[in-house]
């Protein structure tokens, strides 16, 4: 913890346990005000959950998070016992930082301007003249300004994602957690998202990303963190990491993911089946479905 | 069988009297479970263990008993122990109870039908539990609620002929004493028959006047019902 700016966010040890099942095992991590780090890993692996426990909409079962080196969320009292976070504290946390969703979930019942409005309006309590203007500057950054009037169902896949990210910086966040933003979108509206996000990044937001965009993940971010099995098995920078990572099941997942066309020789494949396939894909989807009903 | 008009002159007035009746009881007690039943519902989907659990045992108690016997049980158990209650009273509160638990289970659906996601984004930009429930779930569970509300109103209103059983003078025991002075039950039951069935359907027809009223303007977002709702557990996220 040297330099003058604390860290944005600093976590010591987090664990997350659904029954049995240990989604985050013991995350040690740090980030720094405006640093951009892509999260990467197999599925299951712990990355969108490790994102949800930093917004507190997972709670952790384990382990310690500073937010600008203020304690956040369970603490720790002088018996030694953890003690769950008031909903008041979780919400003043939650002001601060702002998350976009695979699936958008913009409220259905709004507009887009409306949706953008909601949190200035309701939450930051700003008067309704000024949470508009707000609104309207936001949805000029993204280039939808003609959309104002538009409901999401009205919206394309990727214009909903650049509303959902308007939405979110509205309340001037200070770190921004996107978890698999362009996942659920066709493949020709990936690139408007991007190109917000990356703007973003250049703006020096602070930013946490949970993609399977490798091209996107070299080149916006100062820092790559791969996954595995709920650990944080390799962290670098991410030139380095996409061309030579330390660790085998990097490598391995890199074969898989980014390499898809130059891996595929014959029994290399059949190798990393083996190694990657079956239980392991077969514990995350126990863990997605587990998280769904824990909510 | 020859229909007795005369029945209809004697009968229909006794029978309109009894209707006030079951309007005002019927729509007292509804009106009392709109507001009661948001709040057993968000009970039973908290996280919380004490709060779920009473909310379910009320409900199950409930819609496990016949209403016949909730009303034989408050009057006459509330007598056992020496406390006199006015029969109307005993109506009002036994139909509400009753009511409010068939509603509950309502609203439950309906909160539920909502995606999560729409909850869980509301969290996200720092709302309370209680602010994203109010302008963000309640606002979009209208479509779902008001046709299964409608149907929980249409048995609320049903049941209250129940009440006859603890001297509520409504349209049942109107018809009752009807029968006693004319001799004309079928006369006189047909009577009522219908004017259930009126006071029933203007009630779901004003019940889908306000479907139609709330869900104007809004709509659904396809986008953000990926997956499936009905799957996901809706407690405090």
């Amino acid at each position: 913890m040297s330099g003058a700016a604390p860290l944005v966010f600093r976590l010591e040890g987090v664990t997350k346990d659904y029954g049995p099942i240990r989604a985050l095992d013991g995350i040690d991590m740090t980030v720094r005000p405006g640093e951009k780090i892509c999260l990467i890993g197999p599925s299951g692996s712990g990355k969108s959950t490790l994102l949800r426990c930093l917004n507190y909409l997972e709670e952790p079962t384990g382990g310690r998070i500073w937010l600008n080196g203020e304690p956040v969320g369970h603490t720790i009292d002088s018996v030694g016992r953890r003690r769950a976070p008031s909903e008041a504290s979780i919400n003043r946390l939650r002001m601060s930082v702002g998350m976009v969703f695979q699936s958008f979930n913009l409220w259905g019942h709004m507009t887009a301007l409306q949706n953008i409005m909601e949190a200035p309006l309701r939450v930051r309590r700003l008067p309704r003249a000024h949470a508009r203007d707000l609104a309207l500057g936001l949805l000029r950054r993204i280039g939808l300004e003609d959309k104002q009037h538009a409901y999401p169902s009205e919206l394309s896949g990727g214009q909903q994602q650049r509303v959902a990210i308007a939405r979110a910086l509205a309340m001037e966040p200070q770190v921004m957690l996107f978890d698999e933003p362009t996942s659920s979108l066709d493949p020709e509206l990936v690139s408007e998202v991007l190109d917000v996000m990356r703007t973003l990044a250049q703006e020096g937001m602070t930013m946490l990303i949970v993609t399977h965009e490798m091209g996107f993940a070299e080149e916006v971010a100062d820092r790559v963190i791969f996954m595995d099995r709920g650990r944080i098995v390799e962290t670098a920078e991410p030139h380095r990491f996409f061309r030579r990572p330390e660790s085998p099941r990097a490598a391995q997942f890199l074969a898989r993911v980014v390499g898809r066309g130059r891996a595929r020789s014959g029994s290399e494949q059949h190798d990393l089946r083996a190694t990657t396939g079956g239980e392991e894909t077969e514990t995350g989807r126990l863990a997605t479905s587990k998280t769904e009903r824990e909510t | 069988m020859t229909f007795d008009s005369s029945v209809v002159s004697y009968g229909l007035p006794l029978l309109l009297g009894g209707l006030v009746n079951t309007v005002l009881f019927s729509l007292s007690a509804i009106a009392i479970a709109l507001m009661l039943a948001p709040v057993v519902a968000v009970g039973r989907l908290s996280t919380r263990p004490s709060l779920r659990w009473m909310a379910t045992c009320y409900v199950e108690a409930i819609r496990n008993t016949p209403f016949l016997v909730q009303a034989f049980l408050f009057f006459y158990g509330l007598a056992a122990l020496g406390i006199r209650v006015d029969a109307g009273v005993a109506g009002i509160v036994t139909l509400s109870i009753f009511g409010t638990a068939t509603f509950s289970e309502s609203f439950r659906g309906a909160i539920r039908s909502v995606p999560l996601g729409q909850l869980e984004s509301a969290r996200a930009v720092g709302m309370s539990y209680r602010l994203a429930l109010q302008r963000i779930v309640f606002p979009q569970m209208w479509g779902y609620l008001i046709p299964s509300l409608a149907n929980q109103a249409t048995g609320i209103i049903k049941e209250c002929s129940v009440l006859s059983v603890i001297t509520v003078p409504e349209v049942a025991m109107a018809a009752q004493f009807v029968i006693g002075e004319t001799f004309a039950p079928a006369e006189t039951y047909a009577m009522a028959a219908v004017l259930y069935w009126a006071l029933t359907s203007t009630v779901t027809g004003l019940m889908s006047l306000a479907n139609l009223w709330l869900t104007k303007r809004r709509r659904q977002n396809l986008a953000a019902s990926l997956g499936s709702p009905l799957e996901l557990d809706y407690t405090e996220a």
